[in-house]
């Protein structure tokens, strides 16, 4: 067997505690960002490395205010995916945690006194295809919009270019069963955890089929029962495994019993 | 990467056209699974009904699946699947499938963990059953896991519960095997429908992997979900390792949303 392409790329995560200013969450992945390769254009803008068929993105992290934090997806024409926020409340103290890799940027904060929240885009996997078999391959997602309203946050929830435009829709796989659409199986009967790739569509406007599109790099989905930092080994190669933290800024789907985590080890 | 496991077992395919008796059915099944196969008779054999066939012993749990194939009439044949355990698996007596009497091909696709039989009568009706595949969790803890259609015919004729997901199971807890709308596991774009292509306009297929409520059953061998914009009998050839390919066939059960049911042949 082999490590799945998806699971086989660069990644690095950070945990930073005691912050009471998104300031600290930009710091740290400005630092995280570069170290894995990405270039800083100055005004919180970030590029991620080209790969080997020419397909990066960027993020722009903004500090509102002390406690907004807004980070902008765009894809490899400069088309702006997402813009989603994260808001963090009065009471300081929060908890960052920065995953970030060659195709992937998530910050994800833990409020205690409130929900936590995350923003994060990234590249996805075409694999079987060519990585550059097309190029509806640049997503977003965030717990809030750009005028700090919590809306479709969900898991479900990301933004793509699906034709020309950006939209922010439900358009990550579903693992329902066949008859209610509900109740995702990520259980063995032996009880095990199971883990499956967290993919995404291209929604064509007007209507018919979603267009299957890719896998999200370093992130899996599992059953919605883990808590917000939990660490999980998961096998991702005969005798290789992996780390996973769940998080729970992009929010879990109770009817589908799905939730993500993103890789920390 | 090595070829997935339910797609690393032993599989045959035969394709019969004209048959009138579905003697010829059983006869089949016996020299397919039997003389060219590693099952063996319990029971009958050629030319005799009914015949029951045992499947070989899966050695890592002893797990084996043992089929009673009755002729009920000229046109009309029986199954009844039965785990190692003895219980019935399609627990509503019996399935039943039709052929024509003026002749029907009847396509036979067999493995050491399963059998499909697809009568390819005017609207097809397909039968199968076996052994899941759960790896690479351990596949016999608590138990091995099976699987049959639910159609397709019911024990009294009736055609009906063709779809992909009208599969018998053995719920988990449970001590007796249900079937419903429930269990199929079909991965879903955001539209509730099946992902049927890539945007490149490649056919997305999956493992035929069932579920009941929240626990995975597993896979059953040699067989994927396909998008039913592929008509019955249509192959597909898909990569399942670097460097290699296999090639599905789309049988009779009819369309769970917007998937339909292919078996491997050669």
């Amino acid at each position: 067997m082999a490590i799945p392409a998806f699971l086989g790329s660069t990644w690095k995560y950070s945990f930073i505690g005691g912050i009471s200013d998104v300031q600290s969450l930009m710091d740290r992945f400005a630092t995280d960002a570069v170290s894995m390769g990405w270039t800083g254009g100055g005004g919180g803008l970030y590029t991620s490395p080209t790969d080997g068929v020419g397909r990066f993105f960027s993020v722009t992290l903004t500090r509102v205010t002390q406690q907004k934090l807004q980070m902008d997806v765009r894809d490899q024409s400069s088309v702006v995916v997402s813009q989603r926020r994260i808001n963090c409340p009065s009471t300081n103290a929060w908890a960052g945690r920065i995953f970030v890799g060659e195709y992937h940027a998530v910050i994800d904060c833990e409020m205690f006194s409130s929900a936590p929240e995350a923003v994060g885009g990234g590249i996805l996997d075409l694999s079987p295809e060519a990585q550059n078999a097309h190029g509806k391959y640049v997503f977003g997602f965030g717990y809030r919009n750009s005028s700090d309203t919590a809306a479709s946050n969900s898991c479900l929830f990301a933004a793509m270019v699906d034709n020309v435009t950006a939209t922010l829709a439900s358009r990550c796989i579903r693992y329902g069963n066949s008859g209610s659409g509900s109740n995702g199986p990520f259980r063995m009967t032996s009880d095990e955890r199971i883990w499956r790739p967290q993919c995404l569509y291209v929604v064509p406007t007007g209507g018919g089929s979603a267009l299957y599109a890719g896998r999200a790099y370093q992130c899996l989905v599992s059953y919605s029962d883990m808590q917000e930092g939990a660490i999980f080994t998961v096998p991702i190669d005969v005798g290789t495994t992996a780390k996973f933290m769940s998080i729970l800024g992009w929010t879990a789907v109770s009817s589908q019993n799905q939730q993500v985590a993103f890789r920390c080890g | 990467m090595a070829i997935p496991n339910f797609l690393n077992s032993n599989y045959r395919y035969l394709s019969v056209s004209g048959i009138t008796d579905v003697q010829s059915i059983i006869d089949n099944l016996v020299g397919e699974l039997v003389t060219n196969g590693d099952w063996s008779v319990v029971s009958g054999g050629v030319g005799v009904s009914p015949t029951t066939l045992k499947s070989s012993v899966r050695p890592v749990d002893g797990a084996f699946i043992q089929v009673v194939i009755t002729r009920n009439s000229a046109t009309r044949i029986q199954y009844q699947a039965y785990d190692h355990g003895g219980l019935l698996i399609n627990n509503q007596t019996s399935c039943q499938q039709d052929i024509d009497a003026g002749g029907t091909e009847v396509r036979f696709f067999t493995g050491t963990y399963h059998f499909c039989v697809d009568s390819i009568r005017a609207t097809p009706e397909c039968y199968d059953c076996g052994i899941l595949d759960r790896s690479p969790s351990a596949v016999g803890v608590p138990r091995a896991n099976y699987y049959s259609s639910q159609g397709p015919r019911s024990n009294t004729g009736t055609l009906s519960n063709q779809a992909v997901s009208s599969v018998f199971l053995l719920p988990p807890g449970t001590t007796s095997y249900l079937s419903g709308g429930n269990d199929g596991v079909v991965p879903r774009d955001p539209l509730v429908t099946s992902a049927q292509t890539s945007v490149t306009g490649a056919y997305i297929t999956f493992p035929y992997e069932l579920c009941s409520t929240i626990y995975s059953m597993g896979r059953a061998y040699q067989a994927i979900l396909v998008p039913s914009s592929l008509s019955f009998g249509t192959e597909i050839t898909v990569t399942i390792d670097t460097g290699v390919t296999a090639v599905f066939k789309v049988v009779g059960r009819t369309t769970t949303k917007d998937c339909r049911l292919a078996m491997r042949k050669p």
